[in-house]
């Protein structure tokens, strides 16, 4: 496989390019050929496909877009290129398994195929939303650690540094990522889970220094750090070193790997296309060892349309047809907490994940933009989901999916906001209060009566 | 004299964009153009109700960025050879001139790059600053350009309060009531706006051309602040 020093070489000898016309003279134009020529239309009946033909015509398409386009780099302003014996290398040789955590409670990432029987892996927290107050972080990453199928925590983002806000690149953003790990791992002692592994390290960083410093005071061998893609089948040297800090220490990178629905990749069949090209992004430039896929629409920032469940079940089932590497699936929900449309969006982003071959990450509410707008009870859900739908076909799991998008879908553009945890949720138990209990009990009945048989009994009376 | 204008060129040129036949949409001008049609009516029959055109249907979801960048494209090109054929007197004068860019420590470049094209193809002129961009560099353009709107982008909870850092900026100056600053951007909203004492805030591009023309339309508009 190649080495990361080779990328950041071709990073620096390249091509040169203008920013502006990569996406219009060569991203853009690749997308839509490919579109074209792999026949990829998006069928708005089934969210979660079960056409292996078309399945396999994306992994095709994604590969093609990642040799033909490239990378770009921004901070040189030119492109780095692979050649396919080097995507057939870093499938061959990627790092695997994946370990997350540590003693009682480490678990391994499985590798799983469309409709595989094996449980998947549960990443359960705020998955980097943000929050205003140490005492809020404490009492929420605790309750999220405490969730009985929490296999990581994925911590939340702090907002503030005693009352003063967070600016990006400056002094009060290393103190954050310190306390931000320096909690997480506290809250998991507390939890009884100390070993339990870290999802995503660093979510309060923006810039490298905070990423580097925060992982270097408390970060464990075996908790994974969250490194993304910048814009559509972009790097920069930011998030190179980042990579490069990550490496040398011998940790594991999630590299997220985003195509915004409705953004350069354009609507559902051109993100799918880019979702699978990213693998390689992932594995290539990220140097991931778990693909971390997300999508989000470029205007409404929901993941839970149909469109985006079913780009990410074909781009997911693409991939993991074809590679060992763990995909662990992201994605905010647009309702708030409490509320029982963000626990039908969260079944409709789990259930989907889980049978097309991924593992979960599961979610921040009120698509993650309104500071304390956080639920464990949405994570938990969908945990819960995604067991009961182990076994279960793809065209199963398509007919629960369009009952669910009949719930909630209409009200996607203007989703209910819900309550703050501290409003929602009693903050020394961490147990939900009785209008969050009720909207439980609703969803899960509402699952049942469209055919799920849970596997395990209801977390709340 | 040129021959009169054969309504086909204009239609052709409108029905290039519906099509999403981009490429094309250049060959057609000049087509036009040979055919005798004037310039001006090429322009505000053929490009400008294409461009629009494209623009509806982005706002309906029914196409996405890249037709949209796409059509931008093919629009300004058209442009370009139209415009210096056209009576000085004749030709589109911009709407307003906005200062845009991401604010210092956020990279993130989509939803201003979108904003981007929505207000150029609404007829305002647009300078860019780019991402990553100190408060200091927001309010120097905007003074040296004799900008109208200034606009400040940020994704993330951590880079938001660079946005009140640019206003403060423009505060320190004597120009603050010059320029009509809105904000947007996933995170922000309209309390923050209020907050910071921006103008406005958008909570989605198309927000930002609606604003934008609002205010251009404003009769006083320099006493916003």
């Amino acid at each position: 496989m190649l080495e990361s020093l080779e990328i950041y070489r071709r990073a620096t000898t390249g091509q040169i390019c203008a920013e502006k016309d990569f996406d219009l003279k060569r991203f853009i134009p690749t997308v839509r050929s490919l579109v074209k020529k792999y026949d990829i239309e998006y069928d708005p009946t089934t969210p979660v496909p079960s056409d292996d033909d078309l399945v396999e015509r994306v992994w095709q398409a994604g590969r093609e877009l990642f040799l033909n386009v490239g990378v770009y780099c921004v901070d040189t302003e030119r492109i780095i290129m692979f050649d396919p014996v080097e995507l057939d290398q870093a499938l061959a040789h990627a790092p695997r398994p994946v370990i997350v955590g540590t003693g009682q409670h480490s678990k391994a990432i499985p590798v799983r195929r469309p409709e595989s029987s094996i449980p998947p892996f549960f990443s359960l927290g705020a998955c980097g939303a943000g929050v205003t107050s140490d005492d809020v972080f404490m009492s929420l990453t605790q309750a999220y650690c405490e969730l009985p199928y929490a296999d990581a925590v994925a911590s939340p983002a702090l907002t503030h540094v005693d009352g003063m806000a967070i600016v990006a690149g400056s002094p009060l953003e290393i103190e954050g990522c310190v306390r931000t790990i320096v909690m997480t791992r506290e809250a998991a002692r507390r939890a009884n889970r100390s070993g339990l592994g870290i999802g995503n390290t660093m979510p309060t960083a923006i810039k490298s220094q905070g990423h580097i410093v925060g992982n270097a005071a408390a970060a464990d061998q075996c908790d994974m750090m969250e490194i993304g893609n910048i814009a559509e089948f972009k790097i920069d040297f930011d998030n190179l070193s980042k990579i490069a800090y990550m490496e040398g220490r011998g940790r594991t990178i999630l590299g997220e790997t985003g195509p915004v629905l409705g953004g350069y990749a354009g609507g559902p069949e051109g993100c799918a296309i880019a979702m699978s090209g990213y693998h390689f992004f992932a594995l290539l430039v990220l140097r991931a060892s778990v693909q971390h896929p997300f999508t989000a629409h470029f205007q409404t920032q929901t993941c839970t349309s149909r469109e985006a469940i079913w780009l990410r079940s074909l781009s997911l089932q693409a991939i993991t047809r074809h590679s060992d590497v763990p995909c662990l699936e992201s994605g905010a929900y647009a309702a708030g907490p409490a509320t029982e449309m963000s626990l039908y969006e969260a079944a409709a982003m789990s259930a989907p994940c889980v049978v097309s071959g991924g593992s979960v990450e599961s979610g921040p509410t009120a698509r993650a933009t309104h500071p304390d707008y956080l639920s464990p009870m949405a994570s938990l859900f969908a945990a819960e989901v995604g067991r009961a739908v182990l076994g279960l076909s793809r065209e199963d799991v398509n007919a629960i999916v369009l009952k669910l998008l009949d719930r909630y879908e209409s009200r996607l553009a203007d989703p209910p906001l819900g309550q703050r945890y501290q409003d929602c949720y009693d903050m020394a138990s961490r147990q939900p209060k009785a209008e969050a209990r009720a909207s439980y009990k609703q969803a899960r009945a509402a699952l049942v009566e469209m055919g799920l048989e849970f596997k395990d009994p209801p977390s709340y009376g | 004299m040129p021959k009169a204008m054969p309504d086909e060129a204009l239609t052709d040129v409108v029905a290039a964009f519906k099509r999403a036949d981009f490429d094309s949409v250049l060959e057609l001008v000049r087509i036009g153009l040979d055919a005798g049609v004037q310039p001006d009516a090429l322009l505000n029959s053929g490009l400008v109700p294409g461009i629009r055109e494209v623009g509806e249907m982005f706002r309906r979801g029914e196409v996405y960025l890249p037709e949209m960048m796409l059509a931008a494209e093919a629009w300004q090109a058209g442009v370009d050879v139209i415009e210096p054929m056209m009576a000085m007197q004749l030709r589109a004068e911009a709407k307003g001139k906005v200062v845009i860019g991401t604010v210092k420590g956020d990279i993130h470049s989509l939803g201003k790059n979108i904003v981007i094209t929505l207000l150029r193809t609404a007829g305002f002129e647009v300078i860019d600053l780019g991402i990553d961009v100190p408060a200091s560099k927001f309010v120097s353009t905007a003074i040296d350009t004799h900008a109208d709107i200034v606009a400040i982008c940020a994704l993330m909870t951590t880079t938001m309060p660079q946005q009140k850092e640019v206003i403060e900026h423009l505060l320190a100056t004597d120009k603050r009531r010059d320029f009509f600053v809105m904000i947007g951007g996933a995170s922000t909203t309209k309390e923050w706006a209020t907050q910071i004492k921006a103008d406005a805030h958008g909570e989605t591009a198309f927000d930002a051309v609606t604003l934008a023309e609002g205010y251009i339309r404003r009769p006083h508009r320099s006493s916003h602040a």
